[in-house]
């Protein structure tokens, strides 16, 4: 017997609206459609209306849960056309404030993963792990889902020592718990079978499709940002890529709790590094005439802004985002998937729709 | 009596989905409310983001087949005037009645938890009066 079985636009699953067609025979997806671009915003093209406290705060409202990141690409662009430099301890908190957004986004995707397959204790524990990130985003950049932190130069908003040491005292008690909760996962015998050679995306698969971030790593493509140009405070941590090889379902979900895991340890030694300086910045004022971009690795990959200015006001912004959903990755991701596993794979490539249709 | 269950669906109409993380927080952390698995169960409809022309079509489509049961709860403030991308929200959107709606970029897990609350109890009040003769 063969059927149809929409999903969307409007899930509760999914942060953003998107639609999926199912054409399903005997259990099994034999072709699928997709329609997206339910939210296009046109933020691109009001950023350039906008004075630059309001460019600001719209960079991190184009996505909600990559929203640091948005803004510390803005950002970094700015600074090379503006020509100014970071201070060192501007540039730990934002690897701080960044790797705390990763993790978060990161934590809750996996947890998506583990309800997929019906592991819903385990999946409401890394929700759980989720939120104290965003907690402590709150710390340091005084919103959960960040208000404007970021400025050209530095910070608009430093962080207390006082805060700064609940936070120290905190993270090792949450990165202990992480490895415990990871270790005890990840060769549980029912999400082997529920993950391993599930919604397999090849390496030359992931290439050609030109996706990026955590899903390319977890295709075997070793491809970060954060090492191979890095920006803020990188090159002062010892940072290294995670890669695994599977493609699948299992080394997606592998990939962001690893990440996650290294995010809370690299946000442990940045605070450890702070110097004593003053971050905070005015916000500049006369723009210079030339064109700058600047790229960063985002929660789901990365991130590019690139802007044109006149010398008075700003004429051109392009925002690249991580590649996400279409037609064709949905089709070789769900192509003779069974139908109970649709969820979990669709889970775990963390569709971020938001970023997507800015 | 058991304590009724408020079942809330959730439509993200262009929002950044930072709204959309923080109702997902308040929904996991309170045993009252959970998610309706269609909005025809649903007792709350929670509308996020500025209705982007893209999404106002399926919404509208979606709320009509679904005769309007649901009291919806515009929540942040993107959807209640469209700032900060530009007009929209429920301000501009004709032929859609919003019963309540909560300011806030995004608002709070505790306020959207109430607001959720206040919203199904209104509701649900209006219901029993025009049941009672």
């Amino acid at each position: 017997m063969s059927y149809s079985l929409a999903l969307g636009p409007f899930h509760p699953a999914w942060l953003g609206p998107q639609r999926f067609i199912l054409r399903i025979a005997s259990d099994r997806v034999v072709d699928v459609e997709y329609q997206s671009g339910f939210n296009e915003r046109g933020c691109a093209e009001r950023l350039l209306r906008l004075p630059l406290p309001d460019a600001l705060h719209l960079v991190t409202r184009i996505c909600g849960e990559c929203s640091f990141a948005h803004s510390l690409a803005f950002c970094q662009t700015l600074e090379r056309l503006y020509r100014r430099d970071v201070g060192t301890r501007a540039a730990l908190i934002r690897v701080a404030a960044a790797e705390l957004e990763r993790a978060s986004a990161h934590l809750r995707a996996a947890g998506a993963v583990l309800h997929a397959i019906g592991m819903d204790q385990r999946g409401a524990h890394l929700e759980t792990f989720s939120h104290q990130c965003r907690d402590m985003l709150a710390q340091i950049t005084g919103g959960r889902i960040p208000p404007p932190f970021c400025a050209p130069g530095g910070l608009l908003r430093d962080l207390s020592s006082g805060d700064r040491n609940d936070l120290l005292a905190s993270l090792p008690g949450i990165s202990a718990d992480l490895y415990r909760f990871i270790d005890r996962l990840i060769d549980q015998r029912l999400l082997l079978a529920r993950t391993v050679e599930v919604g397999a995306l090849p390496r030359a698969a992931a290439e050609q499709f030109g996706v990026r971030g955590p899903m390319a790593r977890a295709s075997g493509i070793r491809r970060d940002v954060r090492a191979d140009q890095p920006y803020a405070a990188y090159a002062m941590l010892a940072f290294q890529p995670i890669v695994q090889e599977g493609g699948d379902v299992h080394a997606r979900l592998l990939v962001l709790l690893l990440e996650a895991y290294e995010s809370v340890k690299l946000v442990e030694t940045a605070l450890q590094r702070l110097p004593e300086e003053d971050p905070l910045v005015e916000l500049p004022g006369e723009l210079p005439h030339g064109e700058s971009s600047a790229m960063v690795e985002g929660p789901r990959g990365a991130i590019r802004y690139t802007v044109e200015s006149d010398g008075l006001r700003l004429t051109r912004v392009e925002i690249d985002t991580p590649r996400q959903c279409d037609r064709l990755l949905a089709r070789t991701l769900l192509s003779r998937a069974q139908l109970d596993d649709v969820m979990a794979i669709l889970a775990s490539i963390a569709i971020c729709v938001a970023c997507a249709e800015r | 009596m058991a304590k009724r269950i408020i079942r809330v669906y959730r439509f993200n109409t262009g929002s950044c989905g930072g709204c959309d993380l923080e109702i997902m927080a308040a929904i996991s952390d309170n045993a009252d409310i959970a998610w309706a698995a269609t909005p025809q169960e649903a007792d709350v409809a929670v509308i996020t983001g500025p209705l982007t022309p893209g999404a106002k079509a399926a919404l509208v489509a979606l709320m009509r087949d679904s005769g309007d049961r649901a009291p919806i709860l515009a929540v942040g403030r993107c959807a209640i005037d469209g700032h900060p991308f530009g007009r929209g929200g429920v301000a501009s959107t004709a032929g859609l009645v919003v019963h309540s709606s909560l300011d806030g970029c995004p608002p709070a897990p505790l306020q959207i938890i109430e607001a959720i609350r206040r919203a199904a109890g209104v509701h649900e009040e209006q219901r029993d009066k025009r049941m009672t003769p």
